[in-house]
């Protein structure tokens, strides 16, 4: 089988980099075109990945070779880049949140149903074998029925400049988990209450994400901490953790405890840093969706898990706002 | 300083012989009696500590020269306890929740005020090393400015408490009341900030006569901007030891502190797996106790009593955190956040 033709629309997304690497290292893939509407970062991305740097994006999606576009560009962008994309017949691995409001959201999943296309939403957490394993033995009813959910979450934040644009966007971590908690429920969230750390008057780039407390359609109700409080989170490393307590017992998931730490001489004082050693799930999420593309297969996450995470995030979001459980669907 | 403090402790269960343990540490006090519905069984514990049983706190006060009553019973039988004892003139100790309502409380409060004695709540967290040390460490700067914690206590039903009081929230609170109340008092105490309001979810374990919450989760929102997830739980698979863990990020750093990877003492056999702090549970005999939680909280009651100072976790500082785990208790069951008063 032939590889896969691929373009990547942006490295704002810190994890841009790590899809760009993935491609790179696999036969599976040939990463035949870089755009980013930051000419500098999108010339340096193309010539460190080995690839060619292509200023419209026009020209990107009308590329017969192109068979698929990874959309992890500043989120203001997102939207419009991946409907495009979309819309010309191009399979999508799009990075999440992509869409600030449910409208936008809707527009993607809209454009993606239209043409057929593979939509794989980022949530790379669903491709952790240990999460697979444990989903696995929550369906065999090791632990009974499910009770509640505690989840934890610390990812790389994007750049600041995507922290500009956005509210909402902030709470891309606890997307994360929200996702996770509905792909092992099976179900979805009926209602959701948030606080932020130090209230929504600071300056969006300040606003570090939410606490959100959610209760789902199957009774189960969970907590979803996706503060961003760490000074520097990269020092501690990336974290997520969920517990899922059951009538008969209890699972504990934490896709990033296999690491060293390292203990160093800093710029201060001694610095901690935390290098993974186990499953990449970047990589691993990755090959699944060159898997989907080239075989015809339905993503594990799509464009509609990255709407309805995206949904709880608005909700938690207002929730926050207005200091009051909020209820899901939302009205438009 | 004279003559030593005479106590009565009442009730003979799980924290009765732990405060009963502490209490044989303590120079300045002597136990002189046990009180306890059954007699043969506060005899037996009474001997073991050198001490006389009684069935009813009224008899004991009546024979003995007591100065304070230390009150480990189950909840809901606090305040009758403490009126009584207060109402004979003696100072009290009572173990957390002080009550099952303000208004209970708040008799007690009055009660104390009214004859110038001791009420104090033992709330012994604020007595541990490594939640003092972190209080101390928030308080320094050692983190800047608090932003986020995790608090979590959870474990599976206590074998002391399957089929009994703790199983009926009319008795025991619930899991938030009765068991969140050691990180919430310990939150207002290590933030020194007060909660403004309060949101939770809880499961409901329903039994033949009666039911409780034994799964908690709260979000606090505190007055200066901290917010909190607490996490308390009775509902553990029994496989799984007691696991408490503290976590605390603020504007320039974090830290955090568990009990699963603290003990330095670790031992795994067919019972399961058990985890010791010798440092912190003066566990065998002749191990120094200077740093046991239970040792410092009745210790500190005691120096209260003897030297007229005021307990830390007083009537009225015990209340606040009361009134906290009763708004999420109520806000479980509501499903609304509860508000709670500034004071005034």
């Amino acid at each position: 089988m032939d590889s896969v033709g691929i373009a990547i629309a942006g490295f704002a997304h810190p994890y841009a980099y790590e899809y760009a690497k993935s491609l790179s290292e696999t036969s599976e893939a040939r990463l035949l075109a870089v755009w980013d509407d930051d000419r500098t970062r999108g010339r340096e991305a193309a010539q460190r990945f080995r690839s060619t740097y292509v200023a419209e994006y026009e020209s990107v999606i009308r590329n017969r070779d192109v068979e698929a576009v990874v959309v992890s560009s500043r989120l203001s962008t997102t939207v419009e880049l991946a409907e495009l994309a979309a819309e010309a017949g191009k399979n999508v691995l799009c990075e999440v949140p992509f869409a600030l409001n449910l409208e936008d959201a809707d527009r993607v999943l809209k454009a993606v149903r239209k043409s057929g296309v593979r939509f794989q939403s980022c949530f790379a957490a669903r491709y952790s074998p240990a999460a697979v394993m444990g989903r696995e033995a929550l369906h065999r009813r090791e632990i009974g029925d499910m009770i509640a959910m505690t989840g934890s979450v610390r990812l790389v934040a994007p750049e600041e400049d995507q922290l500009e644009d956005v509210g909402a966007a902030l709470a891309g971590d606890t997307l994360h988990l929200t996702d996770l908690m509905r792909w092992y429920s099976g179900s979805e969230v009926e209602s959701v209450y948030a606080v932020a750390v130090g209230g929504l008057d600071v300056k969006p780039r300040r606003q570090p994400g939410f606490l959100a407390m959610a209760r789902f359609r199957s009774c189960a109700f969970a907590s979803i901490d996706g503060v961003r409080c760490l000074p520097d989170s990269s020092l501690a490393g990336e974290r997520l953790t969920l517990e899922l307590l059951g009538t008969d017992g209890l699972i504990m998931l934490d896709v990033f405890s296999q690491a060293i730490s390292v203990c160093s001489r800093g710029a201060s004082q001694g610095l901690l840093r935390r290098h993974l050693w186990g499953c990449d799930v970047r990589k691993e999420m990755v090959r699944s969706f060159l898997a989907c593309v080239r075989q015809g297969l339905e993503p594990k996450a799509d464009a509609f898990d990255g709407r309805q995470a995206t949904e709880v995030a608005i909700a938690a979001y207002r929730s926050a706002r207005e200091r009051r459980p909020v209820r899901l669907p939302m009205n438009p | 300083m004279g003559r030593q403090i005479g106590v009565a402790v009442v009730g003979y269960g799980f924290m009765g012989t732990t405060h009963l343990t502490a209490w044989s540490m303590v120079e300045d006090a002597k136990v002189l009696a046990v009180v306890g519905r059954d007699r043969i069984k506060a005899e037996k514990v009474a001997s073991r500590f050198d001490a006389v049983s009684y069935s009813t706190l009224g008899q004991a006060l009546k024979e003995l020269a007591v100065d304070a009553v230390d009150i480990c019973t189950p909840t809901f039988t606090h305040r009758d306890y403490a009126l009584e004892a207060l109402n004979a003139g003696k100072h009290v100790l009572v173990e957390k929740p002080m009550a099952l309502s303000l208004r209970e409380a708040d008799e007690m409060i009055q009660v104390a005020d009214a004859g110038g004695l001791k009420l104090m709540v033992a709330h012994v967290l604020r007595f541990f090393s490594e939640y003092a040390k972190v209080r101390e460490l928030v308080q320094g700067g050692a983190i800047g400015r608090p932003v986020m914690v995790r608090a979590k206590r959870a474990g599976s039903m206590p074998p002391w408490g399957v089929q009994s009081w703790f199983m009926d929230q009319s008795k025991s609170g619930g899991v938030a009341v009765d068991l969140a109340a050691h990180d919430v008092d310990f939150l207002r105490w290590c933030l020194q900030d007060e909660v403004e309001d309060v949101f939770a979810l809880s499961h409901r374990l329903v039994t033949r006569e009666t039911f409780v919450d034994d799964h908690v989760l709260m979000v606090l929102r505190f007055r200066k901007g901290a917010i909190a997830h607490v996490e308390a739980s009775w509902a553990m698979p029994t496989a799984l030891p007691f696991t408490t863990s503290l976590e605390v990020a603020g504007s320039s750093g974090s830290l955090s502190v568990d009990n699963e990877s603290t003990p330095p003492l670790t031992i795994v056999n067919r019972r399961g797996v058990e985890r010791f702090s010798p440092e912190t549970r003066p566990w065998v005999e002749g191990m120094p106790f200077s740093i046991d939680p239970f040792y410092g909280e009745v210790q500190h009651f005691a120096d209260c009593v003897i030297n007229d100072r005021k307990p830390i976790t007083d009537g009225r500082e015990s209340r606040r955190s009361l009134e906290v785990i009763l708004a999420a208790a109520e806000s479980a069951a509501t499903g609304e956040p509860i508000t709670l008063q500034a004071e005034a």
